[in-house]
């Protein structure tokens, strides 16, 4: 049965845990793409068909 | 006569005309102080028509305006379309700077919950208390969306207290911001954020879509078009999309969101004691919220040296970027040197995704 105890308690715990992996993805994300950007330069934009 | 029997005049009850005040009281903030005319100029104008008896715009299956609604916001059309939007205005550098910011974001959600409880005690229902608690997100499509999943008869009211609310920012956030932090917290610069390359940018929308739709896929609406517009900025290739979906589109559902929010709030479904409840918990919300950023930001500084000005945490409720302008404004009264702009914009963003998480696990819970 949900209660506003049980809505509570996974809200303040689903919220916390979703933002701390993001936290760890843009982490690791900095890491993986600065080591990309080392060896490599964006290729220029092409031009759009549609 | 059957002219006069069709006379609108005739119809007009004593509860249509104090909608009628509230209508132009609305379209006055608009026009006369422009407070969130984008959004307060077309809910007063919706509010004024479907106060206007006999003009039918909100008959089920047959108004023009009821049509808007079903088919926008009951649909969950127009919501995630601003999402689109308000993606591709998002630049997520600052946050990526910064990444601890973004639990700042997320600590500003203790209001949404904080009221959620309070609505409870007021008697309100589970779904209601939820909706009224997103109220303290400051994100307008966002409570919007929640409120027609989950309590469609507070929408209206729900819909004019957020953004009623985002825009008096200015007047709401600077007394908790002074009463919670001291002259010296308000002085703390803090360091050169380092520069975040356009890689981090590419893939974060991608990455980010990939990590949050896995952990709470009821999000997946907003969360999605939200990146998806976020993806359009960054990869810089599809110009002509990324300007429609911050221009052309965007103004184009704001104007039937507006319209359609604005008709739903009919004398009947407004003018209950409620109503006033909702007005009352969703600042309580509002200030909770900005509270609870600027507190984290003051634990945080008791673990690290490298120290966060505990202003920025009030920029963790939504209300992008007015809440980072706010921020910026009351630590230049202490210090104007002191630049926090771009360092309260890393948890303005990350408040639209804990807003639009918060939202997701509510309907999760209890649709």
């Amino acid at each position: 049965m949900v209660t506003a105890f049980s809505v509570f308690i996974n809200g303040i715990s689903g919220v916390f845990t979703g933002i701390a992996v993001l936290y760890l993805m843009m982490k690791l994300l900095a890491i993986v793409a600065d080591r990309s950007t080392a060896d490599s330069t964006p290729s220029a934009p092409k031009p759009t068909t549609l | 006569m059957a002219f006069f029997e069709q006379l609108g005049i005739l119809a007009v009850t004593p509860g249509m005309v104090v909608m009628w005040l509230v209508a132009l009281t609305l379209i006055y903030l608009a026009v006369g102080r422009e407070y969130e005319p984008l959004l307060l100029l077309p809910i007063g104008f919706g509010i004024l028509v479907a106060n206007l008896p006999l003009t039918e715009l909100m008959t089920p299956g047959e108004g023009l305006i009821w049509r808007f609604y079903h088919y926008g916001v009951e649909w969950e059309v127009i919501p995630p379309l601003i999402f689109l939007g308000l993606g591709a205005h998002t630049d997520f550098g600052p946050l990526l700077s910064q990444p601890r910011l973004i639990f700042l974001g997320a600590a500003a959600q203790g209001g949404v919950y904080a009221t959620f409880f309070a609505a409870q005690a007021f008697g309100f229902t589970l779904q209601e208390s939820a909706t009224i608690g997103i109220i303290g997100g400051a994100d307008g499509p966002t409570t919007i969306f929640l409120a027609a999943q989950l309590a469609p008869h507070l929408l209206g009211a729900c819909a004019v207290a957020a953004y009623s609310y985002m825009a008096l920012v200015p007047i709401i956030q600077p007394p908790i911001m002074r009463l919670l932090t001291t002259e010296q917290e308000r002085k703390i610069r803090m360091k050169k954020a380092r520069k975040v390359t356009v890689r981090e940018k590419l893939w974060f929308p991608v990455t980010a879509t990939i990590v949050i739709l896995l952990l709470v896929p009821a999000s997946a609406p907003l969360m999605a078009m939200f990146m998806l517009g976020n993806l359009f900025r960054e990869s810089k290739v599809v110009e002509r999309l990324t300007d429609t979906a911050q221009n052309a589109l965007m103004n184009i559902t704001t104007i039937f969101l507006g319209v359609a929010v604005g008709a739903t709030m009919s004398a009947d479904a407004f003018l209950r004691g409620d109503v006033i409840f909702i007005f009352g918990l969703g600042l309580a919300a509002f200030c909770v919220s900005t509270a609870c950023g600027l507190l984290l930001a003051k634990l945080m500084n008791l673990f690290t040296n490298d120290k966060i000005n505990p202003l920025v945490g009030a920029a963790g409720v939504s209300a992008v970027p007015m809440a980072a302008r706010v921020v910026h404004k009351v630590g230049a009264e202490a210090d104007k040197k002191n630049y926090l702009l771009m360092f309260a914009m890393g948890p303005n963003v990350s408040g639209v995704i804990g807003t639009v998480v918060a939202a997701g696990i509510f309907l999760t819970m209890l649709e």
